[in-house]
């Protein structure tokens, strides 16, 4: 009943792989640079997934082409380039789809093990 | 060397168009998270950065964003055609010799060349005219190769519209001498053929190949000469079987077609999901991969008469020509209306 709801957003049929949602909800507050969304990505998953750069810049590119993130801005900083990124519309809402489909499968896990537990 | 230079070296295995965009940010990246006092990469890093790299070719679908386009990769190919094939030659070469050193005639060395007539097996059987002809039409892959590496656009055009020129008649001598032969045909016209006639569109279609050399910098030599001698190697490896096995069973020669086809299709594929330069020039040298699986479908099935292969092989010689009509005229179009002059390149 969820998948049908949730899967039958136009933007993606796939299911969202950990990485990438912690990518997504890095952003959902605001722009951030490579090394901002590495940093945050730790912080929101309590240290559980530490992104490298590789696996990073290899979601951004995926990211940027399916249409879900774009470049806010360039800055300079201690001589080094940052890149800020930002969600477009569509990378909002697939974030909020997958939240409504993380959210009903956890409410129904909690179910169950409250019925188990009763 | 230090840290940062080995970061940039590792970054130097992602596709050139994303080093061009995003590897001052991955460098100020990898820097800043960087643990203080280290000289080198980790392990785990680097393999990252190296699966990030894999990651991002193997995208199906990479858009074909490169600037330039059609005109870039056939400037490449008008380098990279002639020294294929003048590699496919030498290989030639060398295995003829390496058969006349294990004992046998020496005059296959003139017919064991990839421009050679395979109908042959001794020179003395061969019209003294096709032997003349196999050697200068040698020399004339050696001299569009030697041009073209020297950056010659207008100089290359002329040796291969004669070339081209040459070539078709000594089609129309052999099929003469091989009284309308088929097979002999077969032999001969597609890859060499289509292999001249490619480069004489890349070299008129392109900025040349002064172009096509700015564009080889670095390592892609070493991955043109690579792909070079194994493609070489392949089409040599078909023309031994074709002339000195001929006691082989069907069933060999169709399991070495199998192996060919297999080996051309990992190969297109594998440039099919890389740069769109690579896919690109995918395309062009698949047009000699299929004209040399015409070459083993010619030789395994001609069987004379009006039969499916006699049929459907032509037909897709036509199509490869067809083929190189559109894309010449595409490209000189496409050149035209934005103000480029495809006619006046580097020579």
């Amino acid at each position: 009943m969820y998948r049908s709801s949730v899967y039958n957003n136009s933007m993606s049929t796939k299911q969202m792989q950990e990485p990438t949602f912690l990518i997504l909800t890095s952003l959902a507050a605001g722009p951030q640079h490579g090394y901002g969304i590495m940093t945050d990505v730790a912080q929101i998953s309590d240290g559980r997934v530490k992104l490298r750069a590789g696996t990073l810049y290899a979601a951004l590119d995926r990211l940027s082409n399916d249409g879900l993130l774009e470049l806010d801005r360039e800055e300079i900083v201690d001589a080094r380039l940052r890149r800020y990124y930002r969600l477009t519309p569509p990378g909002r809402t697939r974030l909020a789809a997958e939240t409504v489909r993380l959210r009903a499968n956890a409410a129904v896990a909690a179910q169950r093990l409250s019925l188990a537990g009763g | 060397m230090g840290l940062e230079a080995r970061y940039r070296r590792l970054l130097r295995w992602y596709p050139a168009d994303h080093q061009a965009v995003h590897r001052d940010e991955m460098l100020g990246v990898l820097m800043t998270s960087a643990e203080p006092g280290r000289d080198r990469p980790g392990l785990r890093e680097s393999a990252d950065l190296l699966a990030g790299a894999a990651l991002i070719r193997l995208r199906p679908g990479r858009a074909l964003s490169d600037r330039n386009g059609w005109r870039d990769t056939l400037a490449i190919y008008s380098v990279a055609g002639p020294v294929f094939m003048l590699a496919s030659a030498i290989l030639g070469w060398l295995g003829a010799l390496l058969w006349s050193y294990l004992g046998h005639t020496a005059g296959v060395i003139l017919t064991m060349s990839p421009a050679g007539n395979g109908a042959f097996e001794n020179v003395e059987d061969a019209h003294p005219l096709l032997g003349t002809l196999i050697w200068l039409v040698l020399v004339g892959q050696a001299i569009v190769a030697v041009l073209a590496l020297a950056g010659r656009r207008r100089a290359a055009s002329v040796a291969a519209a004669v070339y081209v020129v040459y070539f078709g008649t000594y089609v129309v001598i052999n099929v003469h001498t091989n009284a309308g032969s088929f097979l002999g045909l077969g032999l001969t016209l597609p890859v060499t053929f289509v292999a001249s006639l490619t480069t004489l569109v890349a070299l008129l279609a392109s900025e040349g190949p002064g172009r096509g050399r700015e564009l080889m910098r670095g390592r892609n030599w070493f991955f043109l000469a690579l792909g070079s001698l194994v493609g070489a190697a392949v089409i040599g490896r078909f023309y031994a079987v074709v002339l000195f096995s001929q006691s082989v069973s069907p069933l060999a020669f169709d399991l070495y077609a199998d192996v060919l086809t297999a080996v051309v299709v990992l190969a297109l594929v594998a440039a099919w999901l890389s740069s769109a330069l690579g896919k690109r020039l995918a395309v062009l040298f698949g047009v000699l991969a299929f004209a040399a699986l015409l070459q083993v479908a010619e030789f395994f099935y001609d069987t004379g008469g009006l039969t499916a292969a006699n049929v459907l092989v032509p037909a897709g010689e036509a199509l490869v020509l067809c083929l190189l009509v559109v894309l010449i005229y595409r490209t000189r179009r496409r050149a035209r209306s934005s103000g480029g002059d495809s006619g006046t390149g580097a020579a």
